[in-house]
Protein backbone atom coordinates (compact mmCIF):
# COMPACT_ATOMS: atom_id res chain seq x y z
CA UNK A 1 0.00 0.00 0.00
CA UNK A 2 2.98 2.28 -0.54
CA UNK A 3 1.94 5.73 -1.61
CA UNK A 4 3.74 7.95 -4.10
CA UNK A 5 2.09 11.02 -2.63
CA UNK A 6 4.40 13.20 -0.53
CA UNK A 7 1.92 12.91 2.34
CA UNK A 8 -0.12 10.17 4.00
CA UNK A 9 -3.88 10.15 4.37
CA UNK A 10 -5.63 9.03 7.58
CA UNK A 11 -6.10 5.37 6.62
CA UNK A 12 -2.42 5.12 5.73
CA UNK A 13 -1.36 6.60 9.06
CA UNK A 14 -3.68 4.28 11.00
CA UNK A 15 -2.25 1.27 9.13
CA UNK A 16 1.31 2.32 10.04
CA UNK A 17 0.72 3.47 13.62
CA UNK A 18 2.52 0.57 15.33
CA UNK A 19 5.41 0.65 12.85
CA UNK A 20 5.67 4.36 13.63
CA UNK A 21 5.58 3.79 17.38
CA UNK A 22 8.23 1.08 17.05
CA UNK A 23 10.46 3.37 14.97
CA UNK A 24 10.34 0.75 12.22
CA UNK A 25 9.33 2.98 9.30
CA UNK A 26 11.75 4.12 6.62
CA UNK A 27 12.79 7.71 7.25
CA UNK A 28 10.63 9.19 4.49
CA UNK A 29 7.52 7.34 5.73
CA UNK A 30 8.22 8.36 9.29
CA UNK A 31 8.43 11.99 8.18
CA UNK A 32 5.17 11.62 6.27
CA UNK A 33 3.47 10.27 9.39
CA UNK A 34 4.86 13.12 11.50
CA UNK A 35 3.70 15.64 8.92
CA UNK A 36 0.22 14.14 8.95
CA UNK A 37 0.03 14.04 12.75
CA UNK A 38 1.03 17.69 12.90
CA UNK A 39 -2.27 18.70 11.34
CA UNK A 40 -4.65 15.76 12.06
CA UNK A 41 -6.05 15.73 15.60
CA UNK A 42 -7.99 12.49 15.01
CA UNK A 43 -4.90 10.50 13.98
CA UNK A 44 -2.89 12.06 16.82
CA UNK A 45 -5.61 10.81 19.14
CA UNK A 46 -5.53 7.34 17.54
CA UNK A 47 -1.77 6.99 18.04
CA UNK A 48 -2.04 8.30 21.60
CA UNK A 49 -4.81 5.76 22.28
CA UNK A 50 -2.59 2.92 21.07
CA UNK A 51 0.10 4.15 23.48
CA UNK A 52 -2.43 4.20 26.32
CA UNK A 53 -3.60 0.71 25.34
CA UNK A 54 -0.01 -0.54 25.65
CA UNK A 55 0.27 1.21 29.02
CA UNK A 56 -2.96 -0.43 30.20
CA UNK A 57 -1.81 -3.88 29.09
CA UNK A 58 1.46 -3.40 30.98
CA UNK A 59 -0.60 -2.89 34.13
CA UNK A 60 -2.32 -6.26 33.76
CA UNK A 61 0.91 -7.99 34.78
CA UNK A 62 1.26 -11.72 35.11
CA UNK A 63 1.42 -13.88 38.23
CA UNK A 64 5.03 -14.46 39.29
CA UNK A 65 6.39 -17.88 38.50
CA UNK A 66 8.36 -19.88 41.06
CA UNK A 67 11.87 -18.59 40.59
CA UNK A 68 13.87 -20.96 42.76
CA UNK A 69 15.75 -23.80 41.06
CA UNK A 70 14.12 -27.13 41.84
CA UNK A 71 15.98 -29.77 43.83
CA UNK A 72 16.45 -31.78 40.64
CA UNK A 73 17.93 -28.78 38.87
CA UNK A 74 20.35 -28.07 41.72
CA UNK A 75 21.41 -31.73 41.70
CA UNK A 76 21.95 -31.52 37.94
CA UNK A 77 24.09 -28.42 38.39
CA UNK A 78 26.26 -30.12 41.02
CA UNK A 79 26.68 -33.25 38.92
CA UNK A 80 27.69 -31.22 35.87
CA UNK A 81 30.11 -29.13 37.92
CA UNK A 82 31.81 -32.26 39.18
CA UNK A 83 32.10 -33.62 35.64
CA UNK A 84 33.55 -30.40 34.20
CA UNK A 85 37.33 -30.26 34.05
CA UNK A 86 38.78 -27.86 36.61
CA UNK A 87 40.29 -24.75 35.01
CA UNK B 1 38.00 -10.21 49.37
CA UNK B 2 38.76 -13.91 49.13
CA UNK B 3 37.81 -15.75 45.91
CA UNK B 4 35.23 -17.72 47.90
CA UNK B 5 33.59 -14.53 49.21
CA UNK B 6 33.66 -12.95 45.76
CA UNK B 7 31.74 -15.91 44.39
CA UNK B 8 28.82 -15.47 46.74
CA UNK B 9 27.45 -12.02 45.85
CA UNK B 10 25.75 -12.76 42.57
CA UNK B 11 22.40 -10.96 42.20
CA UNK B 12 23.72 -7.65 40.89
CA UNK B 13 26.19 -9.11 38.40
CA UNK B 14 25.53 -8.99 34.66
CA UNK B 15 24.53 -12.13 32.82
CA UNK B 16 27.90 -12.71 31.14
CA UNK B 17 29.68 -12.64 34.50
CA UNK B 18 27.10 -14.95 36.02
CA UNK B 19 27.56 -17.41 33.16
CA UNK B 20 31.34 -17.39 33.65
CA UNK B 21 30.85 -18.05 37.36
CA UNK B 22 28.34 -20.81 36.72
CA UNK B 23 30.89 -22.50 34.49
CA UNK B 24 33.38 -22.22 37.33
CA UNK B 25 30.93 -24.09 39.54
CA UNK B 26 29.48 -21.20 41.58
CA UNK B 27 26.03 -22.29 42.74
CA UNK B 28 24.84 -18.87 44.03
CA UNK B 29 25.51 -17.47 40.55
CA UNK B 30 23.44 -20.24 39.04
CA UNK B 31 20.61 -19.48 41.46
CA UNK B 32 20.83 -15.77 40.59
CA UNK B 33 20.65 -16.58 36.88
CA UNK B 34 17.56 -18.74 37.42
CA UNK B 35 15.85 -16.09 39.59
CA UNK B 36 16.50 -13.42 36.98
CA UNK B 37 15.19 -15.31 33.96
CA UNK B 38 12.88 -18.08 35.11
CA UNK B 39 9.67 -16.06 35.37
CA UNK B 40 10.12 -14.59 31.91
CA UNK B 41 10.89 -18.00 30.40
CA UNK B 42 7.77 -19.50 31.96
CA UNK B 43 5.70 -16.64 30.52
CA UNK B 44 7.19 -17.31 27.07
CA UNK B 45 6.39 -21.02 27.38
CA UNK B 46 2.95 -20.25 28.76
CA UNK B 47 1.79 -18.27 25.75
CA UNK B 48 3.01 -21.07 23.51
CA UNK B 49 1.56 -23.97 25.52
CA UNK B 50 -1.93 -24.56 26.83
CA UNK B 51 -1.24 -25.15 30.55
CA UNK B 52 0.85 -23.37 33.17
CA UNK B 53 2.09 -26.63 34.74
CA UNK B 54 3.31 -27.82 31.33
CA UNK B 55 5.17 -24.53 30.85
CA UNK B 56 6.82 -24.77 34.30
CA UNK B 57 7.91 -28.35 33.65
CA UNK B 58 9.27 -27.51 30.23
CA UNK B 59 11.30 -24.56 31.53
CA UNK B 60 12.87 -26.71 34.27
CA UNK B 61 13.97 -29.12 31.53
CA UNK B 62 15.29 -26.20 29.49
CA UNK B 63 17.46 -25.05 32.40
CA UNK B 64 19.03 -28.53 32.50
CA UNK B 65 19.66 -28.39 28.79
CA UNK B 66 21.05 -24.85 29.03
CA UNK B 67 23.45 -25.94 31.78
CA UNK B 68 24.76 -28.72 29.56
CA UNK B 69 25.21 -26.36 26.62
CA UNK B 70 26.53 -23.41 28.59
CA UNK B 71 30.15 -24.00 27.62
CA UNK B 72 29.15 -23.60 23.96
CA UNK B 73 27.37 -20.28 24.55
CA UNK B 74 29.45 -17.81 22.56
CA UNK B 75 27.73 -14.60 23.54
CA UNK B 76 26.57 -13.78 19.99
CA UNK B 77 23.14 -13.01 21.41
CA UNK B 78 22.23 -11.96 24.94
CA UNK B 79 21.85 -14.70 27.54
CA UNK B 80 18.14 -13.84 27.70
CA UNK B 81 17.65 -14.29 23.94
CA UNK B 82 19.65 -17.54 24.00
CA UNK B 83 17.50 -18.95 26.82
CA UNK B 84 14.28 -17.82 25.08
CA UNK B 85 15.39 -19.65 21.92
CA UNK B 86 15.91 -22.88 23.89
CA UNK B 87 12.48 -22.58 25.52
CA UNK B 88 10.78 -21.61 22.28
CA UNK B 89 12.23 -24.54 20.31
CA UNK B 90 11.26 -27.06 22.97
CA UNK B 91 7.80 -25.57 23.41
CA UNK B 92 7.23 -25.72 19.69
CA UNK B 93 8.24 -29.40 19.56
CA UNK B 94 6.04 -30.20 22.54
CA UNK B 95 3.06 -28.33 21.09
CA UNK B 96 3.43 -30.25 17.81
CA UNK B 97 3.87 -33.57 19.58
CA UNK B 98 0.82 -33.05 21.76
CA UNK B 99 -1.09 -31.45 18.89
CA UNK B 100 -1.81 -28.39 21.00
CA UNK B 101 -3.59 -25.49 19.41
CA UNK B 102 -0.86 -22.89 19.58
CA UNK B 103 0.33 -19.60 18.17
CA UNK B 104 2.25 -21.46 15.47
CA UNK B 105 -0.61 -23.50 14.14
CA UNK B 106 -2.47 -20.29 13.37
CA UNK B 107 0.46 -18.21 12.23
CA UNK B 108 -0.15 -18.41 8.51
CA UNK B 109 -3.81 -17.52 8.76
CA UNK B 110 -3.04 -14.83 11.34
CA UNK B 111 -0.67 -13.14 8.92
CA UNK B 112 -2.88 -13.55 5.86
CA UNK B 113 -5.34 -10.92 4.78
CA UNK B 114 -5.13 -7.19 5.11
CA UNK B 115 -8.32 -6.22 6.85
CA UNK B 116 -8.12 -2.67 8.18
CA UNK B 117 -7.63 -2.34 11.93
CA UNK B 118 -10.26 0.40 12.03
CA UNK B 119 -13.46 -0.17 9.99
CA UNK B 120 -13.40 1.77 6.73
CA UNK B 121 -16.85 3.18 7.53
CA UNK B 122 -15.18 5.42 10.07
CA UNK B 123 -13.35 7.25 7.28
CA UNK B 124 -14.50 9.28 4.30
CA UNK B 125 -14.71 7.27 1.08
CA UNK B 126 -11.27 8.43 -0.06
CA UNK B 127 -9.73 7.66 3.33
CA UNK B 128 -8.39 11.18 3.70
CA UNK B 129 -10.12 11.93 6.98
CA UNK B 130 -12.14 10.39 9.78
CA UNK B 131 -15.95 10.58 9.68
CA UNK B 132 -16.19 9.27 13.20
CA UNK B 133 -12.91 10.08 14.89
CA UNK B 134 -11.56 8.45 18.04
CA UNK B 135 -13.24 9.67 21.22
CA UNK B 136 -11.36 11.51 23.95
CA UNK B 137 -9.34 9.46 26.42
CA UNK B 138 -8.08 10.90 29.68
CA UNK B 139 -4.42 10.28 30.36
CA UNK B 140 -5.58 8.47 33.52
CA UNK B 141 -7.28 5.88 31.29
CA UNK B 142 -4.85 3.00 32.04
CA UNK B 143 -5.11 3.40 35.83
CA UNK B 144 -8.88 3.86 35.67
CA UNK B 145 -9.38 0.73 33.54
CA UNK B 146 -7.15 -1.33 35.81
CA UNK B 147 -9.04 -0.12 38.91
CA UNK B 148 -12.51 -0.86 37.50
CA UNK B 149 -13.14 -4.58 37.86
CA UNK B 150 -15.55 -4.74 34.93
CA UNK B 151 -13.29 -2.85 32.50
CA UNK B 152 -10.23 -4.81 33.58
CA UNK B 153 -12.05 -8.12 33.18
CA UNK B 154 -13.28 -7.05 29.74
CA UNK B 155 -9.71 -6.20 28.68
CA UNK B 156 -8.39 -9.52 29.97
CA UNK B 157 -11.20 -11.31 28.17
CA UNK B 158 -10.48 -9.41 24.95
CA UNK B 159 -6.81 -10.32 25.21
CA UNK B 160 -7.70 -13.99 25.70
CA UNK B 161 -10.08 -13.83 22.73
CA UNK B 162 -7.50 -12.56 20.26
CA UNK B 163 -6.38 -15.04 17.61
CA UNK B 164 -3.57 -17.15 19.17
CA UNK B 165 -0.66 -15.54 17.35
CA UNK B 166 -1.87 -12.00 18.11
CA UNK B 167 -2.50 -12.92 21.73
CA UNK B 168 0.98 -14.41 22.05
CA UNK B 169 2.71 -11.36 20.59
CA UNK B 170 0.65 -8.77 22.52
CA UNK B 171 1.03 -10.68 25.79
CA UNK B 172 4.78 -11.08 25.43
CA UNK B 173 5.39 -7.52 24.28
CA UNK B 174 2.84 -5.41 26.12
CA UNK B 175 1.95 -7.43 29.22
CA UNK B 176 5.26 -9.18 29.93
CA UNK B 177 7.52 -6.49 28.51
CA UNK B 178 9.73 -8.59 26.24
CA UNK B 179 11.64 -6.75 23.54
CA UNK B 180 10.72 -7.08 19.87
CA UNK B 181 13.88 -9.14 19.28
CA UNK B 182 13.01 -11.52 22.10
CA UNK B 183 9.49 -12.06 20.76
CA UNK B 184 10.81 -12.66 17.23
CA UNK B 185 13.20 -15.26 18.67
CA UNK B 186 10.51 -16.91 20.79
CA UNK B 187 8.03 -17.20 17.93
CA UNK B 188 10.43 -17.52 15.00
CA UNK B 189 8.88 -14.45 13.45
CA UNK B 190 10.38 -11.82 11.22
CA UNK B 191 10.41 -8.32 12.69
CA UNK B 192 7.83 -7.20 10.12
CA UNK B 193 5.43 -10.06 10.89
CA UNK B 194 5.82 -9.49 14.60
CA UNK B 195 4.70 -5.87 14.08
CA UNK B 196 1.75 -6.95 11.89
CA UNK B 197 0.45 -9.20 14.68
CA UNK B 198 1.17 -6.58 17.33
CA UNK B 199 -0.66 -3.87 15.40
CA UNK B 200 -3.75 -5.99 14.79
CA UNK B 201 -3.88 -7.15 18.39
CA UNK B 202 -3.32 -3.70 19.89
CA UNK B 203 -5.92 -2.16 17.59
CA UNK B 204 -8.56 -4.64 18.76
CA UNK B 205 -7.82 -3.90 22.39
CA UNK B 206 -7.93 -0.15 21.66
CA UNK B 207 -11.34 -0.59 20.08
CA UNK B 208 -12.56 -2.35 23.21
CA UNK B 209 -11.22 0.37 25.50
CA UNK B 210 -12.88 3.00 23.34
CA UNK B 211 -16.18 1.74 24.73
CA UNK B 212 -15.04 2.47 28.29
CA UNK B 213 -13.57 5.91 27.68
CA UNK B 214 -16.78 7.85 28.23
CA UNK B 215 -17.18 6.49 31.74
CA UNK B 216 -13.69 7.57 32.79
Amino acid sequence: MASDRPYFICTEVVARATDFMESALPLTDSLRVRLHLAHCADCRRFVRQLELTVETCAGLGTPPATAEPSAALRAHFRALTQRRPKT
Amino acid sequence: MSPAAAMTSAPELDDATLVARVLAGDEPSFEALVRRHHGRLVRVARVLLPRHALAEELVQECWMSALERLEKFEGRSSVSTWLIAIVSNRAKSLAQRERCRSAWTELDSALAGSEPVVPLERFTANGRSWVSGPNRWAKEMPDAVLRQAQARAALEQALESLPEAQRAVVTLRDVDGLSADEVCEAMALSAANQRVLLHRGRAKLRALLEGYADGI
